[in-house]
């Protein structure tokens, strides 16, 4: 039987290397949501699991890149979706546990032009598959209406394409500008409670 | 020669634009990542079983000796 680990926000703090107003900030942002007790007041203090110290993980890189804390939520929630979904075919799937094995896929997230949003998925050895390819802009609830974000869920997707090698832009070929981060590496580089 | 202390203002950085739907609240958005964690999830599972079909020692035949 899998024990949760739990973690308190200082404890959270010491093992990312960050100081804990980061981690308030991407708690109060919606961002990170703890998942064995969230802070209800004064005198009341948040409990995180393994998989917020991931998700804190992730969303710090993303962060130091200047991302915007909206955009990171989105990435959280797929990763969070992401993990269920796993789960349901492989009940032993935890996060961040399942994705330190060695064995395990490299799962990305990349920033394509400074507005698209991908992930990509790959096996050490061969070319990654590369999904989503979302307007991070057309999201933005100043410049979308709810008609436009209809339009935008109906369109038709390329389907997930393996990378080719390219001159610059990765598989996802973004043309003059990427930022990609490793998921599946800040899970095994992850301090956790032994 | 008085020396006299400014108080220091905080330094004012750039902030990224941040109003962006939020997936926890938008229902919309929360579906299309939503699909797109669900296709990962499939192609993960893929690959796991690939992977495990590739390093399962029942599949190994015995080596041969030469000669």
């Amino acid at each position: 039987m899998r024990r949760e680990e739990e973690y308190t926000l200082s404890q959270a703090a010491r093992l990312l290397g960050e100081p804990q107003h980061r981690l308030i900030y991407l708690c109060e942002k919606g961002v990170v949501r703890p998942d064995l007790r969230d802070a209800e007041g004064r005198g009341s203090s948040r409990r995180f699991s393994g998989r917020n110290l991931l998700e804190f993980a992730v969303a710090l890189r993303l962060r130091d890149l200047e991302i915007p804390a909206s955009f990171v939520g989105a990435v959280i929630h797929v990763l969070r979706v992401f993990e269920k979904s796993v789960r349901k075919q492989l009940p032993e799937f935890h996060l961040p546990e399942s994705l330190r094995e060695p064995r395990a896929p490299d799962l990305r997230v990349v920033i394509g032009n400074g507005r698209r949003l991908y992930f990509t998925l790959g096996a050490s050895g061969s070319p990654p598959k590369v999904y989503g390819d979302l307007d991070l802009r057309e999201l933005d609830a100043s410049r979308m209406s709810s008609r436009a974000l209809e339009r935008e869920l109906a369109r038709p997707r390329p389907a997930a394409r393996s990378g080719a090698p390219q001159e610059f832009g990765g598989p996802e070929g973004s043309r003059h500008a990427r930022v990609e981060v490793s998921i599946t590496r800040i899970a095994r580089d992850l301090r956790l409670q032994s | 020669m008085k020396l006299t202390t400014i108080k220091a203002l905080p330094v004012r950085t750039a902030q990224a634009p941040d109003s962006a739907r939020d997936p926890g609240t938008d229902p919309a958005v929360a579906s299309l990542l939503d699909h797109l964690a669900e296709e990962l999830a499939l192609e993960y599972v893929r690959l796991m079983e690939e992977a495990a079909r590739h390093h399962d020692p029942s599949d190994c035949e015995p080596q041969r000796e030469e000669g």
